[in-house]
């Protein structure tokens, strides 16, 4: 059995019931009101037949965990009017996904999100963009992600858009 | 030890073999051919790069052929879409991998071998010599072209995908390619170099924050060289024409008698609208016809000739772009003579229509018949007009008041 150590600072005027209820508003925020749902595309790394030399596999042949269902505040940022060649071969794509998620979410839904999964967000009622883990936002031992210097409380995860042709929520 | 593995056939040849590769050859040799080379422009080697790359970089990934986007890409926005719409995802950007060819704009002058030895001015330098015969008259074309003008031009292939593998297949292909240190392209039947001066690599594999994929862009220089068929020049150069005529003899029965075996040259030169004068280069014994675009002109009325010389002077330029015709016998034929030794003449009269039977009489008993017009148009015997007699013509048909007839014949 792991160690536990208790926090206890600031227990003059935080405690661990303070915490919580302070996270299941916020959950019963973003969950009941928001209701803003993305879906993680776990790669199942033990059964991806991955190359011996490159690490790289083909198209359509990276294996999944069954896709789970997870709720975020999402922000997109601006897209992106780039080429690939110097002002020639143009192209304008999302901008980077960043969805700040629940550590007690991801907790309860035993998940853990990690760099190079993929994440689909439907755009609309036709359009679902996906986008790859590019920052797994593990480490939360920043100001932005405590509470009140209490404990970490939620992760906040970049991803940057996929094309169709590398992965298609299949 | 088991036994060693053979292959049982292998394809050592790749294109045809035996007649059909003969007939291929004849086939590349003669289509589109007038002897002359194909014009070869700066498109035309966009072309050709196009189809290089298309021809000899076949790359497969995953099965699939990396797609390349078969036109040059320039500034123009609204091009790049229309050209890769065929592997264009919903919001209108290419797919990962492709291939796409860029061309630099600039173009300098080439270091092709053809380079070596130098005809100034664009001046024409003599190509080939061909025989022509139209069902009537031999003769022959003398061809003309300028020298090709070689040209570097350089371009930029560059592969944009997600995996090294794609990377190692186009280097490989790249590679065995020129691994002779060139490789050719046949553009309009022209053998034309390309080599490979480098390859870099901008892939944006140091953002972990963006997609990343690999771009890498192999550099080719193609030395190829311009020729414009616009400047290529056909003149005609000596024709050839055996002229004969019928005489009844005392006995009533009637011998072909061989005039003259006469050098007939034609010069054919295109005005420019300005210039009145026309030199043929060489000095014309006896002046046969002077045409504008098909039309025989009058001497001392449309033109002026003196006799030896080698210009002819038009009163007024012939307009811009009008064919000039001057059929001449070269001054050494100044003094025609027929087998027996009997002097012969050339002889220029002309007449006006005033009406009535359309009859002319010339001066002199005509021994052959050189050109008949009315007003500029030539007749053709016997379907235009017909000899009545050694100083009588008759036209068929009656011209309009006041035509001018213009008749020239060997007397």
């Amino acid at each position: 059995m792991d160690n536990k150590l208790p926090i206890t600072r600031l227990g003059k005027f935080f405690s661990q019931d303070d915490f919580d209820l302070q996270v299941r508003i916020g959950q019963e925020y973003l969950q009941g009101d928001l209701n803003m749902k993305l879906v993680l595309y776990r790669v199942d790394r033990q059964k991806t037949d991955i190359d011996d030399v490159y690490l790289e596999v083909g198209t359509d042949q990276i294996k999944y965990f069954p896709p789970v269902e997870f709720s975020g505040i999402v922000k997109i940022e601006a897209p992106k009017n780039e080429t690939y060649k110097e002002g020639l071969i143009r192209y304008l794509e999302p901008g980077n996904l960043v969805v700040s998620v629940y550590i007690k979410q991801l907790d309860e839904l035993k998940l853990d999100i990690r760099y190079g999964d993929y994440i689909g967000y439907p755009e609309s009622e036709t359009k679902t963009r996906f986008y790859t883990v590019v920052n797994d936002g593990k480490i939360v031992s920043d100001n932005k992600h405590n509470m009140f210097g209490y404990k970490p409380y939620y992760r906040t995860i970049e991803c940057s858009y996929v094309q169709d042709v590398s992965f298609r929520g299949v | 030890m088991g036994i060693a593995k053979r292959k049982k056939s292998l394809s050592i040849y790749n294109t045809n073999k035996g007649m059909s590769r003969r007939e291929e050859l004849l086939k590349q040799l003669t289509q589109n051919q007038t002897k002359l080379p194909q014009s070869i422009l700066h498109d035309d080697l966009d072309r050709g790069f196009l189809d290089y790359v298309k021809s000899r970089y076949t790359i497969v990934s995953d099965g699939l052929q990396i797609p390349i986007i078969e036109r040059i890409m320039t500034i123009q926005r609204w091009g790049e879409f229309t050209q890769n719409w065929s592997f264009s995802d919903d919001d209108g950007n290419i797919e990962v991998p492709f291939i796409a060819i860029i061309r630099n704009p600039e173009v300098t002058y080439g270091t092709h071998p053809s380079n070596a030895f130098n005809v100034p001015q664009q001046a024409l330098w003599y190509y080939a010599t061909v025989q022509t015969w139209n069902g009537t008259t031999a003769g022959a074309d003398v061809y003309r072209i300028p020298q090709p003008v070689p040209v570097d031009i350089k371009y930029e292939v560059t592969i944009v995908c997600t995996k090294f593998r794609d990377l190692n297949a186009m280097n490989k292909v790249v590679l065995e390619n020129l691994s002779s240190m060139q490789d050719y392209q046949i553009v309009n039947g022209h053998y034309i170099p390309v080599f490979l001066e480098g390859v870099t690599d901008t892939s944006p594999i140091n953002t972990v924050e963006n997609r990343r994929f690999y771009v890498q862009t192999y550099k080719f220089t193609m030395n190829g060289y311009i020729l414009d068929s616009e400047k290529f020049e056909v003149s005609p150069a000596v024709n050839r024409a055996l002229l004969f005529f019928e005489t009844p003899n005392e006995g009533s029965k009637k011998e072909i008698n061989q005039v003259a075996n006469l050098d007939i040259t034609t010069v054919t030169f295109s005005s420019d609208g300005v210039d009145t004068v026309y030199n043929v280069n060489e000095n014309i014994g006896i002046l046969i016809t002077v045409k504008i675009n098909g039309l025989t002109q009058e001497q001392n009325t449309d033109y002026f000739f003196i006799g030896g010389s080698s210009r002819i002077t038009f009163s007024d330029a012939p307009l811009n772009g009008s064919v000039v015709t001057v059929t001449y016998i070269k001054n050494a034929n100044t003094t025609l003579m027929d087998p027996f030794g009997n002097v012969l003449l050339v002889n220029k009269e002309y007449f006006t229509y005033t009406g009535g039977t359309p009859t002319f009489e010339i001066s002199n008993p005509i021994k052959a018949m050189l050109s008949f017009d009315v007003n500029g148009l030539e007749e053709t015997e016997n379907l235009g007009y017909q000899l009545l007699d050694a100083t009588h013509i008759n036209l068929f048909d009656e011209p309009i008041i006041n035509s001018k007839i213009g008749v020239i014949y060997i007397s």
